[in-house]
């Protein structure tokens, strides 16, 4: 589209059948609701040339009129009147719903997508004021800006916004400075990838005291109504605050991902880790409270502890597990973060994120020709950015790392009730001062 | 009959949009250039081949370019869309992005 709103170039965007409802609304929210398309069937991946060129001779999926004549025509007809009009783009929120009966505001937050389809606290304006009152912070004050994907349009939150999901979430006042924090992060909870991605958040700090947090046994599953009600705000806030998750439009994800229902909320286990939390990794005092979003949670991989003689081969096995666009967060139980020194020396998790980082790797050939490779990093490699420019003059079966050193981290979490441990494939995103929200 | 409740919308707030206008037409095709946009998504690049080779089967007097964008898809590629604009009268875009 910007070839054709920014250098006045007709253009016509070749789309795959699946995606009409999201790039016609992408469309209009950019200004361009008449955009010319034409359609072809999902997918385009794998297919071979003969298949394309079927596409290509073939007709579009949507109008049923040929392809190709949808791009010629699409190119050199004129402009219709219903192309060249003034179009009225009135939107707003109001503060409030139409008032009604309570069992059918249930089925309008239900109808309007505004819920994870499981059953929400009505955020009703005394609720609502209930839990502004865990915070110093005006009502009206804007705490950020959040989208679905790059490339759609962010859209403005208030710490009113953020409150009124924090109790549809059934989240306590007391939590609200956590959830503020995390929507000042700006990170999406409800990224519109089709690679059905999620977001995991974890606190640091005396906060988790305060407000009674789980960091010990099952802290990743729905045992602490503090971990559990706080990431189900942060979904919930992200969903309702950047303009909606609804499959087809503003989320496609292919298959979904059941990480999304809590955001996989915890605390880091700051009292057993051997090793600085993570906060002050990020450069915050340990007695700051923060919050740190990642994204892109997906792929898990999972052991028992470290074994003497081929601990090695074991975490290099975990880590090749791992999509290589998606880098590896070490979620370790402190037992397992005690073997990681025994075995391998580590004092630090800055050690272990180096071993980890010369130690994942494969032959080259092998890792340009993954998928997401050649549609995230082989381009930029081509355009000269580093590390990957390096990587891609190696030879076909040369070894090279899979994963940049600052894209991999170490946590600690669990209650010790055996050394169990995961990778999770995930993207690092924010750290944010949780007492700024106080 | 139960009383009516009043709740909070929880929704955020949209951008405003401002419309974008469409670029002019060509009329016709022969005798234009026509840049042919591979995103970098997937296997785009080997679908606008298939393109291509249409253009020159069915419309010779069409001349098309070929071009990757230079960066992933989500990115823009300011370089090539000027090239597009200063020799070529029209683009085709895919897939997708």
């Amino acid at each position: 589209m910007i070839l054709e709103t920014e250098y006045g170039v007709p253009t016509v965007s070749v789309q795959t059948d699946i995606f009409e409802p999201l790039v016609r609304a992408s469309s209009h929210q950019q200004g361009m609701p008449r955009q010319r398309f034409a359609f072809v069937p999902q997918p385009v991946m794998g297919k071979s040339p003969r298949e394309l060129r079927a596409y290509i001779d073939g007709p579009d999926s949507i109008t049923g009129r040929p392809v190709m004549q949808e791009v010629t025509d699409g190119l050199a007809k004129a402009l219709t009147e219903s192309e060249t009009q003034r179009v009225r783009f009135d939107r707003s929120t109001p503060r409030f719903v139409e008032p009604d009966r309570e069992e059918n505001l249930h089925r309008l937050f239900l109808e309007n997508n505004w819920t994870d389809k499981l059953p929400i606290i009505l955020p009703t304006e005394e609720l609502v004021a209930q839990m502004l009152g865990g915070t110093s912070r005006s009502f009206d004050e804007v705490v950020g800006h959040m989208r679905p994907t790059k490339g759609r349009e962010a859209w403005e939150y208030t710490v009113e916004k953020v409150a009124i999901n924090a109790v549809m979430a059934g989240a306590k006042p007391e939590y609200l400075l956590v959830i503020l924090a995390l929507a000042a992060g700006e990170v999406t909870a409800r990224a519109s990838t089709t690679s059905s991605a999620a977001a995991m958040a974890m606190v640091n700090g005396p906060v988790r005291h305060q407000i009674g947090m789980n960091w010990g046994i099952g802290a990743m599953g729905p045992y602490n109504h503090a971990n559990a009600t706080i990431g189900r705000a942060y979904g919930l806030l992200s969903q309702n605050l950047q303009g909606g998750s609804v499959p087809e439009v503003t989320y496609l994800g292919s298959q979904g991902n059941s990480y999304a229902y809590s955001s996989v909320t915890f605390a880091e286990n700051e009292e057993r880790s051997p090793w600085e939390p993570f906060h002050v990794q990020q450069g915050f005092k340990s007695d700051e409270s923060v919050v740190s979003a990642f994204s892109g949670c997906r792929s898990t991989s999972f052991q028992l502890g470290l074994r003497a003689k081929h601990w090695r081969e074991h975490v290099r096995n975990l880590l090749r597990g791992i999509n290589p666009t998606n880098p590896p967060t070490l979620i370790l139980d402190p037992i397992t973060a005690r073997q990681f020194i025994d075995r391998g020396g580590f004092d630090t998790k800055e050690g272990l994120i180096d071993w980890v980082h010369k130690n994942a790797t494969m032959p080259a050939s092998v890792y340009w020709d993954y998928q997401l490779v050649q549609n995230y990093v082989y381009p930029r490699a081509l355009k000269g950015v580093e590390p990957y420019a390096t990587m891609l003059k190696a030879a076909d079966d040369e070894p090279i790392p899979i994963f940049p050193k600052d894209s991999i981290h170490v946590v600690v979490v669990g209650g010790e009730t055996n050394g169990y441990w995961r990778i999770v494939g995930c993207n690092y995103g924010k750290s944010v001062s949780i007492d700024d929200w106080r | 009959m139960s009383s009516k409740l009043q709740v909070m919308n929880p929704m955020g707030y949209p951008p405003e949009i401002t419309q974008a206008g469409m670029a002019p037409r060509l009329g016709r095709l022969e005798g234009k250039t026509v840049y042919l946009v591979d995103c970098r998504f997937d296997d785009g690049d080997i679908l606008m081949q298939q393109m291509r080779d249409w253009f020159s089967e069915h419309m010779p007097a069409v001349k098309t370019e070929l071009r990757s964008k230079a960066d992933v898809y989500t990115e823009r590629d300011p370089e090539l869309y000027e090239e597009i604009r200063s020799r070529g009268d029209a683009a085709v875009v895919g897939v997708g992005h």
